[in-house]
C-alpha cells in the first residue's frame, strides 16, 4: 500500500513497519521494546539536564559539607575510620534511594494520571510489561546518577579514595532496582498523588535515618535493630561501604542476597500490580 | 479492514458492549455514533489494546486483536480523546519519541515528524512547547502523531469534543484529505452532523447495543422521512400537546425544547386538527432525529 509521506520518509510503505521494527529493536528476551521506554526518560531528562545537574551535584557538595566535615569534626571516628569517610558511602546509598523513588513514585504517578503518558505509549507496538519496566530501568539509572553524583564529590573532597570504590556504581544501579520495583508497586496501588506522601513519611524517610547511612545499627535499640535489618536500604547501605573503603566481608555477600531478594518479590510483583491497574 | 463479531466488554458486573457487530471497509470513514456510556469507547480501547474482549471476536487487517495485539497496534493510529499529548517534549520531538515504538527513528521520523506536521499545519510551531498550543491545534497534534508509524487505520475517540466551530471544520477537511490518501477511518462522535459529513456508514449504538447501520442520508430516509416538523408550543402546553397528537396517532417525540413530528406532510395538518396555534416549522430531517426516533430520547442526554 502507498505510504502517506514521500521520498525518504515513506519507509517501507504504509503499515510495512511490524517486521522491520522486530529486526531493529534490541532483541532482549522479557524485555522487548522496554528500551525505547527508557530513552524517553532520558531524553526528557536530558531536556532538563541543566537543573538536573544542579540537583546531582548541587546537594551532595553541601550534604558532604555539613554531615562529613561539619557533624565530623565532632565525631572523629566510628569504627576507626574518619566520621566523614563513614558517612559518605551511607549517603551514596541514600541517594540512590531517593533517585529511583522520587521518578518511580511521582515522577510515574505524573506520567500515568496527570499526562495520560502511559495511555499514548501503550497504543503503540510496546506492551504494558515493557512499559513498566522501562520505568523501572529507568529509574534504576536515576539511582546510578544520584549516587553516582554524590560519589564524585565525597571523591573530590577526599572522603574516597579506595579503587574499589568504582563497584559503587554498579550497586547503586541494583539499590535502584530495587526501590524502583518496590515505588512502582506502590504507585500502581495508591489512590492519589497525596497517598504517596504517606510512603515518604512512613518508610522512604526513616529508611534513610535508620539504615546505618549515620551510624551502625548495631547501637540502635533492639526493636529499631531488628526493624533496621529488614529494610533494603541497610543492606546496600553495607555493601556499597565495604566498597568504599576496600573491604570486603561476608556480610556483604548475605546483603546482596537479600537485595535480590526483594528484587525477586517487588520486580514481577510492580509488572502484575501496573498492569492490573491499567488494562481493564 | 476491522471486523467485529458478537464483541462483549464487561467490566465486573457492568456490561458495557453488549454483542455488537460490524465491519469497517478499507478506504472508508465509519462512524459509532451514540450517546455518552453507549460503549463508544470500551469498542475503541479494545481496538487500541488498552483494554482485552471479554467475547467475541476483534480483527484489524485479519489479524486477532487478542492474539497479535503487538502487530494490531503497529498497523493503527490512535488518536485520544483527551490530549495525552507529553509536556516533557516540544512539538516535533513528541512525534519523534512516538515514532521510536514504531521502530521508526532518526532522519526518516525527522522527515516524517515534518510532513505529518505540514500535513496538520503545525510545522512552524515545530520547537514549541505543547503546552502553547490551543486546543484545536493539540488536537491536530495528535492526529500528526497518529499517523507517525504509516497506519493503514486510524482510530479517532470523539475528535472534535471541545472544539470551536473553526477548529472543528479545520479538523473534518483534514479527517476528509486523509480519507482520499486510502487511510480508513473509525471515528465515534456524539455529534451527528458530524457524522452526516464526514461517515461514509455509520452505526447507532445505545446501551452497549447497536441500533442500525447504514449510510447517513439512508438511514435518515428509512428512520425519519425527509422532513420534520419542529414545535415549540409554551411550556404550560408542550407535555398536553405531546400527549395529544400521539394520541391522535402521530410520531411525535419530546426533542427537548422542541416536539419533533415525523412525516411532516400528515403533521402539519394534524397540528391544526388539534386547534392550537404554535410557533412551527418543517425541516429537513437529520441524524439526531433518527436516533430521537430510535431511542425516544435525546442523543445528547448524559
Amino acid at each position: 500500500m502507498s505510504s502517506i509521506f514521500t521520498g525518504e520518509a515513506a519507509g517501507t510503505g504504509r503499515g510495512g513497519e511490524p517486521g522491520a521494527l522486530a529486526a531493529r529493536v534490541p532483541a532482549l528476551p522479557l524485555f522487548g521494546l522496554t528500551y525505547w521506554v527508557w530513552l524517553r526518560h532520558r531524553d526528557a531528562f536530558f531536556r532538563v539536564w541543566r537543573t538536573e545537574t544542579l540537583g546531582i551535584f548541587g546537594e551532595p557538595i553541601f550534604a558532604l559539607a555539613a554531615f562529613g566535615a561539619g557533624l565530623g569534626f565532632y565525631l572523629r571516628s566510628i569504627n576507626g575510620v574518619d566520621y566523614a569517610v563513614y558517612v559518605a558511602p551511607g549517603l551514596v546509598a541514600g541517594y540512590a534511594m531517593f533517585g529511583a523513588t522520587f521518578d518511580t513514585t511521582f515522577g510515574a504517578y505524573m506520567r500515568m494520571m496527570n499526562h495520560r503518558t502511559f495511555e499514548s505509549i501503550l497504543a503503540t507496538p510496546v506492551t504494558i510489561r515493557e512499559l513498566v519496566l522501562g520505568e523501572w530501568a529507568w529509574g534504576a539509572t536515576r539511582a546510578l546518577l544520584s549516587g553516582g553524583g554524590m560519589l564524585a564529590i565525597a571523591a573530590a573532597y577526599g572522603f574516597v579514595e579506595h579503587p574499589a570504590a568504582a563497584l559503587m556504581l554498579p550497586y547503586c544501579f541494583l539499590i535502584g532496582l530495587v526501590f524502583a520495583a518496590i515505588s512502582l508497586s506502590v504507585v500502581a496501588i495508591v489512590p492519589a498523588m497525596s497517598t504517596l506522601n504517606t510512603y515518604f513519611t512512613l518508610f522512604i524517610a526513616p529508611m534513610f535515618f535508620l539504615s546505618g547511612t549515620f551510624f551502625p545499627i548495631d547501637d540502635l535499640p533492639p526493636f529499631f535493630r531488628v526493624y533496621a535489618q529488614a529494610l533494603p536500604l541497610t543492606h546496600g547501605t553495607t555493601v556499597v561501604r565495604g566498597f568504599a573503603i576496600g573491604e570486603f566481608s561476608p556480610e556483604m555477600a548475605w546483603a546482596t542476597l537479600v537485595l535480590l531478594g526483594y528484587l525477586a518479590v517487588f520486580a514481577p510483583l510492580c509488572v502484575w500490580l501496573m498492569r492490573r491497574r491499567i488494562i481493564k | 479492514m476491522i471486523w467485529a463479531r458478537s464483541l462483549v466488554k464487561r467490566y465486573g458486573e457492568f456490561t458495557a458492549v453488549a454483542g455488537v457487530d460490524f465491519e469497517v471497509w478499507p478506504g472508508e470513514c465509519f462512524g459509532l455514533l451514540g450517546p455518552n456510556g453507549a460503549g463508544k469507547s470500551s469498542a475503541i480501547r479494545m481496538l487500541t489494546g488498552l483494554s482485552p474482549t471479554s467475547g467475541g471476536e476483534l480483527m484489524v487487517c485479519g489479524l486477532d486483536v487478542a492474539r497479535n495485539p503487538r502487530q494490531v497496534k503497529a498497523l493503527v493510529g490512535v488518536v485520544p480523546q483527551e490530549d495525552n499529548l507529553d509536556p516533557d517534549f516540544r512539538v516535533r520531538k513528541n512525534l519523534e519519541v512516538h515514532a521510536r515504538y514504531f521502530g521508526v527513528q532518526g532522519r526518516v521520523a525527522r522527515e516524517r515528524a515534518l510532513q505529518a506536521l505540514d500535513l496538520v499545519r503545525l510545522r512552524e510551531r515545530q520547537n514549541d512547547r505543547v503546552d502553547t498550543l490551543s486546543g484545536g491545534m493539540k488536537r491536530r497534534l495528535l492526529i500528526a502523531r497518529a499517523l507517525m508509524n504509516d497506519p493503514p487505520v486510524l482510530v479517532l475517540d470523539e475528535p472534535t469534543t471541545g472544539l470551536d466551530p473553526q477548529s472543528r471544520h479545520l479538523l473534518w477537511e483534514l479527517l476528509r484529505s486523509l480519507k482520499r490518501q486510502g487511510i480508513t477511518i473509525l471515528l465515534t462522535t456524539h455529534y451527528m452532523e458530524e457524522a452526516a459529513h464526514l461517515c461514509d456508514r455509520i452505526v447507532i449504538m445505545d446501551n452497549g447495543r447497536i441500533l442500525v447501520e447504514g449510510r447517513p442520508g439512508e438511514l435518515i430516509g428509512r428512520h425519519a422521512g425527509s422532513e420534520v416538523l419542529e414545535l415549540r408550543p409554551p411550556p404550560e402546553r408542550y407535555e398536553a400537546l405531546l400527549a395529544r397528537l400521539q394520541a391522535l396517532g402521530f410520531d411525535a417525540q419530546d426533542g427537548g425544547g422542541a416536539l419533533v413530528v415525523f412525516g411532516a406532510e400528515g403533521a402539519a395538518i394534524g397540528v391544526e386538527a388539534t386547534g392550537e396555534l404554535v410557533e412551527s416549522a418543517r425541516r429537513p430531517t437529520n441524524l439526531e432525529d433518527v436516533f430521537l426516533r430510535l431511542t425516544g430520547r435525546e442523543l445528547r442526554d448524559e
